[in-house]
């Protein structure tokens, strides 16, 4: 596989695509400007004045708002590339990132992919493929069958072998999707049935495997990154465990409960997981932890990953910097003994979505935006005042990391920014951040894969509007009424300022007629 | 020293979703920033500065709020750390006893977010209790059901399953 691996005579690249949008585009557009390079933004019908487009160089319209018209078209986007001269294209994560054709096509364009060789990517992408190879290499991997089971008596069979409780996976199954647990013998056929034609129906692949449940899970990762020279390093791990239906909603590193011999061993076992698939670039290998920390690898995930704020701040490290230096023929810019960890770091990340209303998204026009900031507060974000959040795409508005000396500090310190945070106009989960921070579980660091689902219960979090507050926000909403219907009246004398200019004839009909000339 | 112009008072009636009958709200700013209101039986005291295009910087005995008003067709949004507040504003020369002004509070079930219709639930005629699901609402990939803000009949319905809506359209009238 090592052999697919391009070396190329280390020399920075000049222009650099970014095929993605939202925060991470802009994250990727900073890590150019760092480095000198120039930076080619693309864009939907929807992006025009998206802060990513705003903040490149130069920028390429690509097609309709759905995903598919635009940042999903291969072809568009290599265009985009050939035409503005761009020599290496970063995916970001999500959209492009894992598609070993679109890399495929960039490489017959001598254009360089920023990340795994297509090898990697496609021996990570299939499940039971992967869990041979991790076997193969020595890394621990939840007892289960070796390989898909064509025959459902068998599946049956194996399940028994095995002990329940079991999961019933999809060969091709992701992201929540075409797996079901089974506790009791006898519901086994049932799910065996019910995730084949699932698996079917949402992948066109019906192969499925066996795997034993672990109870009480947690879910930590652990970053790696590779050269092209033969090196590869972990840059230890992120606790990913507090997620809502298989989507993370808080991380911190370090994991709050990892005993350091099983920190370091995990790490171990990490680059060994990444060299037996030839890798280079970042990648995160997943591992499911049970409560006496026992761990099994999960999945490896082939791109930067959302989470990966925490880690730099932890280690002091610019991953995707060093991506962009990998991909440019460089080797690593940290040797394995070099990297530590310092401090503690939690991200939340702030959606625009309505947590009383099961997380539904809520797109929308950003009215206000006051981004906290101060010590240990960095906001990786995608967005600014007046910007719109889009309904065709991921409602992430920002990634609010928070940096301390220690665990306690740093939660301190992103209650603070989550109380300064504010965003009117859209309604978003920072309301679930602020009492995910104030948990007694999430606090001791006592916690699982379930925790959410069985912790969050909107109705006794949501505080009814008590009467002064509520009589205080429609005194306020009167003000702003009658100070806009007496701007558009052309009401208050707008000459006649005073030279002191705090405030002369009227401050508030300046500015609500400003308010009200803009609509 | 300099003299502010003297904004008019402004008389509002305020339609809640929570509320049947509409709340009083006066508002009389002095050339000072101060600001005395009477909502409902409450007297206010504020001093409000203007710090943003629709957001106030407002003391109350000295405790800071910052409240942003966000004023659109369908309503006006109002928020205050992580208090949040729908309310329609009537002028009280506009309001007419009965629910006049067509949009009373919770009457009017608009889209929240744009979408597509994915089945109605009730009928013309039906009556239907608060928080009652109406119809379903398809956006981002999941479904939605809209509720009725308040108790009522249904009066008119103004989309059709499969119909796309934008955010603030009319979906159904309540009375």
């Amino acid at each position: 596989m090592s052999a697919q691996v391009r070396r190329r005579e280390p020399r920075l690249f000049k222009r650099v695509l970014i095929a993605n949008r939202g925060e991470i585009a802009v994250r990727v557009i900073r890590a150019c400007r760092d480095l000198g390079i120039e930076t080619v933004a693309v864009f939907s019908d929807a992006d025009r004045t998206a802060l990513h487009v705003r903040l490149a160089d130069y920028a390429v319209h690509i097609g309709g708002a759905p995903a598919l018209e635009s940042y999903l078209v291969k072809e568009k986007i290599l265009d985009a590339a050939k035409r503005t001269g761009a020599e290496a294209v970063h995916p970001g994560y999500g959209f492009l990132a894992e598609n070993t054709d679109f890399s495929a096509m960039l490489d017959d364009a001598g254009i360089v992919f920023i990340g795994p060789p297509a090898s990697a990517i496609a021996a990570m992408g299939d499940k039971v493929a992967a869990r041979q190879a991790m076997e193969r290499a020595g890394v621990p991997c939840v007892p289960g069958s070796p390989d898909v089971i064509e025959d459902d008596a068998e599946v049956v069979r194996v399940a028994k072998e095995i002990g329940l409780p079991v999961m019933i996976k999809a060969s091709a199954g992701g992201g929540g999707k075409g797996m079901r647990l089974v506790h009791r013998d006898e519901d086994l056929v049932g799910a065996v049935r019910g995730v084949r034609s699932e698996a079917r129906s949402s992948f066109g692949d019906d192969r499925l495997y066996v795997e034993k449940f672990v109870e009480r899970p947690r879910h930590i990762e652990v970053q790696v990154m590779a050269d092209t020279l033969g090196n590869t390093v972990h840059v230890f791990e992120r606790e990913c465990t507090l997620q809502r239906r298989n989507q993370k909603v808080v991380e911190e590193s370090p994991s709050p409960v990892l005993r350091d011999d099983v920190r370091q061993k995990m790490g171990a076992i990490a680059v060994r997981a990444a060299e037996a698939v030839g890798y280079v670039g970042a990648g995160t290998v997943e591992f499911l932890v049970d409560p006496r920390q026992n761990f099994y690898f999960l999945e490896m995930n082939t791109r930067i990953q959302v989470e990966h704020p925490i880690t730099e701040e932890v280690t002091r490290t610019d991953l995707v910097r060093a991506q962009i230096e990998i991909a440019a023929g460089f080797p690593l810019p940290w040797k394995q003994e070099d990297i530590r960890q310092h401090g503690h770091a939690i991200e939340c990340r702030v959606y625009a979505e309505d947590p009383f209303n099961k997380f539904l998204p809520s797109p929308g026009k950003i009215e206000v935006l006051r981004v906290p900031n101060g010590p240990g507060i960095r906001d990786d974000g995608g967005v600014y005042e007046g910007a719109t959040v889009s309904r065709f795409y991921d409602p992430m508005i920002s990634k609010l990391v928070a940096w301390g000396p220690d665990r306690k500090t740093a939660i301190a310190r992103m209650k603070r920014a989550l109380a300064e945070y504010q965003v009117r106009g859209l309604t978003t989960n920072l309301a679930f951040h602020r009492w995910v921070l104030d948990h007694e579980g999430f606090l001791a660091g006592e916690f699982d894969t379930g925790f959410i689902d069985r912790e969050w219960k909107p109705d006794e979090v949501r505080k009814p509007l008590g009467e002064d507050e509520r009589a205080l926000l429609l005194a306020a909403a009167a003000l702003a009424e009658t100070e806009a219907s007496a701007a558009a009246a052309g009401f208050g004398p707008a000459t006649g300022a005073s030279a002191n200019g705090d405030g002369g004839a009227s401050r508030w009909v300046h500015v609500a007629r400003r308010e009200a000339t803009h609509g | 020293m300099a003299e502010r112009g003297k904004l008019p008072p402004g008389s509002y009636v305020a339609e809640l979703a929570d509320l049947e009958a509409g709340l009083s709200v006066e508002v009389r700013a002095d050339d000072a920033g101060r600001v005395n209101a009477v909502v409902g039986t409450r007297t206010l005291e504020l001093a409000a500065e203007r710090v943003g295009p629709s957001t106030y910087s407002v003391l109350v005995e000295h405790r800071v709020h910052e409240i942003t008003v966000v004023r659109r067709k369908d309503g006006t949004l109002v928020y205050d750390g992580l208090s949040e507040l729908q309310v329609q504003l009537v002028d009280r020369r506009r309001y007419r006893a009965g629910g006049a002004a067509g949009a009373a509070g919770g009457k009017e079930v608009k889209a929240v977010m744009p979408g597509k219709v994915v089945t109605i639930l009730v009928s013309v005629g039906d009556q239907v209790e608060r928080d009652q699901p109406l119809l379903v609402l398809e956006a981002m990939k999941m479904e939605n059901d809209v509720k009725a803000a308040r108790k009522g009949t249904v009066k008119e319905i103004h989309v059709a399953a499969g119909q796309a809506v934008e955010t603030g359209e009319l979906l159904v009238t309540l009375e």
